[in-house]
């Protein structure tokens, strides 16, 4: 097992750039994910990685080599593909011990091998039969199987849980994870499902267009995100997003909505520039049911209900949308009358044009 | 109730009818060659026509081995003939290799294409070309290059032309079959460690074997049942059985029983192959299989 560190990855296909300079290093036994929306370059970075690409720029390290020159086939690289691809043909024996036999290990140990990591993916039973006649989460083991039985350097995983039913594809992601935790085995696991990653690394880097957004622990890219992209797309309902106007009265700086203001207070706000947008997630609203200072009145719109959680989606005075998620006690519907009332410590400020935060958390 | 009932059985028998209908076009000809390799000249056209010989006889496939054998008085008709042995050897020698040859080539040029782009996009559109002239457009300058090079009247002759000739159907018959293969699976194996050659034989192959099997039935009877350029570039040594089957006309007619009892043969061994290939045909089609 190893360390992985990339640097300045760009890769173009035609017109298209794929990669825009990507560089991370994940650590020897860490899960890190890499998450961003279809297209965002996860699955070009990994395939760099594998070998199965070659970058138009930028190198990758193994441990302390550079593997630039290295055949796909000798740099111990094990990938679970989006669509699985196993080998039809084979039983899921054979599935398994295909990079164990090509490595000529003894029979005999082959055997155990594979035996003890299908024992841990609890797939004893299927061994003999063929890929075609598995469910999903089924051919899902065996691929993770194939790529964990030989021990390789790192294991790199395309959104292998996609297009699986909601709770199967919770339960995978816990095993991954115990898997992960008992092999401690360095992966690198590619998403656009932010709760997958959330739930599994220990580390994320988001990606957008090819380009890295923000890297860090998911509580880190939760409570403060570097830009709107990465606080929109962690969190589910996802953040909301005021555009709102800065002004100086009097040398105190207020935050201008139709339908509020905020009054800024601190250091450093005088580089603010005059249009921003306001973010606050979801949670971060409450319910108030009378006036008290500070309160917007605001109006119930839509009501989900989601077991013990209710998610509103709240019309202000001039028409703004808010989503906001309420738990437990009182039943709202639509069209009820509220007050609510923003965590300013949990809030922030963005650059309107750049995405970037400017502010927060906490104004 | 009933009315239903009555309508499943005339679609039933509609069915049956048009089946049999079909066999029967299709069917006709082969008994008829059938049944008058088993008639004597005098019945080979007589009218009206019998499906059953009134005389059954067997020296029709004689005199093809024994020219000149007395028996049924077929053989004094075609005395000039050639036994048929040597045609049928050379078909047996020059049509397996030649459709070996072509699988091979069209099939790694197939993957090459695919997989590679090699020789960039149009090359299996250019390899196709050699398809869209009729053969003979070919054979004056094959005559001139083989004639230089003392090939005329040889197997190697066919089985380079043959080979030639068929190339291009290998080749876009197993493309699409390669195709097929999900290129994820190849890199799959690749990152378990494989080399592209050990792909391309464990993975690749064995998932288009079905498409190879097919085409190489398909090529096997192209080239068994080829007559053109054999009649031009094969005198004596050389000969297939399709020429073969040519030389049964003399002077005060054809041979019809003869060349009857000939095609039936000839056909043995396409039968065989099919027969066995059969279950190639059907099974070998397991992509889809790699994702619900």
């Amino acid at each position: 097992m190893a360390s992985v560190r990339v640097e300045g990855l760009r890769k173009a296909f035609g017109d298209t750039e794929a990669l825009r300079g990507i560089s991370f290093e994940v650590r020897d036994g860490e899960f890190f994910s890499l998450l961003g929306p279809p297209g965002a370059g996860k699955t070009t970075t990994l395939r760099i990685i594998a070998g199965l690409e070659s970058p138009d720029e930028g190198r990758v390290w193994l441990g302390e080599e550079i593997v630039d020159r290295v055949h796909p086939k000798d740099r111990d690289v094990a990938m679970v593909f989006e669509d699985l691809a196993l080998y039809p043909h084979w039983s899921a024996f054979d599935n398994i011990a295909h990079p164990l036999k090509l490595r000529k290990v003894p029979l005999g140990e082959i055997e155990e091998r594979v035996r003890a990591i299908a024992g841990m993916l609890k797939i004893d039973h299927l061994l003999d039969r063929r890929p075609g006649t598995f469910s999903g989460g089924e051919r899902r083991r065996v691929a993770i199987g194939r790529a964990l039985v030989r021990r390789p350097r790192v294991l790199l995983l395309d959104q292998p849980l996609s297009d699986l039913d909601a709770k199967i594809r919770q339960e995978m992601a816990g095993e991954l994870k115990r898997l992960q935790a008992e092999t401690g085995q360095t992966m690198i696991y590619a998403t656009h499902d932010y709760e997958e990653a959330v739930s599994m690394a220990d580390r994320i880097m988001v990606i957008h267009q090819g380009q890295e957004e923000q890297t860090g622990a998911p509580q880190a890219l939760y409570r403060e995100p570097d830009s709107s992209f990465v606080a929109a797309f962690i969190g589910s309902p996802a953040m909301n997003f005021v555009p709102c106007k800065v002004e100086r009265a009097g040398g105190e700086l207020v935050l201008q909505h139709r339908a509020f203001t905020l009054s800024l207070a601190g250091e450093g706000l005088l580089s603010l520039p005059d249009e921003v947008l306001l973010g606050i997630r979801p949670e971060h609203i409450r319910i108030e049911a009378a006036r008290t200072p500070g309160a917007l009145p605001a109006e119930v719109d839509i009501v989900q209900v989601l077991g013990e959680e209710q998610v509103l989606d709240l019309r202000l005075e001039d028409g703004t949308t808010l989503k906001a998620i309420v738990v437990g006690g009182v039943e709202l519907k639509a069209g009820d009358p509220l007050f609510i009332r923003l965590e300013r410590e949990r809030a922030f400020l963005f650059d309107q044009v750049s995405g970037r935060r400017i502010l927060g958390p906490g104004l | 109730m009933e009315s239903r009932r009555l309508r499943e059985f005339t679609d039933a028998v509609l069915r049956w009818l048009a089946g049999i209908i079909v066999c029967a076009i299709f069917l006709l000809p082969l008994i008829w060659v059938l049944s008058i390799s088993f008639k004597p000249p005098e019945e080979w056209i007589a009218y009206p026509p019998r499906l059953i010989p009134e005389k059954i006889t067997t020296s029709n496939y004689v005199v093809l081995f024994q020219p000149g054998n007395p028996v049924g008085g077929v053989g004094a008709m075609v005395s000039a003939a050639e036994p048929v042995t040597r045609a049928f050897i050379n078909s047996i020698i020059v049509v397996p290799i030649a459709t070996a040859a072509s699988l091979v080539i069209g099939f790694l040029a197939a993957y090459a294409t695919t997989r590679f782009q090699a020789g960039g996009k149009s090359l299996p559109l250019f390899v196709l070309t050699t398809r869209m002239f009729p053969p003979v457009a070919f054979a004056v300058p094959l005559l001139v290059y083989f004639r230089a090079l003392g090939l005329i009247d040889t197997q190697l002759a066919l089985i380079l032309m043959y080979t030639g000739f068929t190339i291009a159907f290998s080749l876009w018959m197993t493309r699409g079959f390669i195709e097929g293969v999900p290129k994820s699976i190849e890199e799959a194996a690749i990152l378990d460690g494989a080399s592209r050659w050990r792909v391309l034989f464990t993975i690749t192959l064995p998932l288009v074997k079905g498409g190879l099997a097919a085409t190489g039935l398909f090529v096997f009877i192209l080239n068994w049942t080829e007559f053109l350029l054999a009649q031009i570039f094969t005198s004596r040594q050389a000969i297939t059985i399709p020429v073969q089957v040519s030389h049964y006309v003399g002077a005060v007619g054809r041979f019809y029983g003869p060349m009857a009892a000939l095609g039936v043969v000839a056909s043995i061994p396409v039968v065989v192959a099919g027969y066995i290939i059969q279950r190639h045909l059907v099974t070998g089609f397991t992509f889809g299989l790699v994702r619900e």
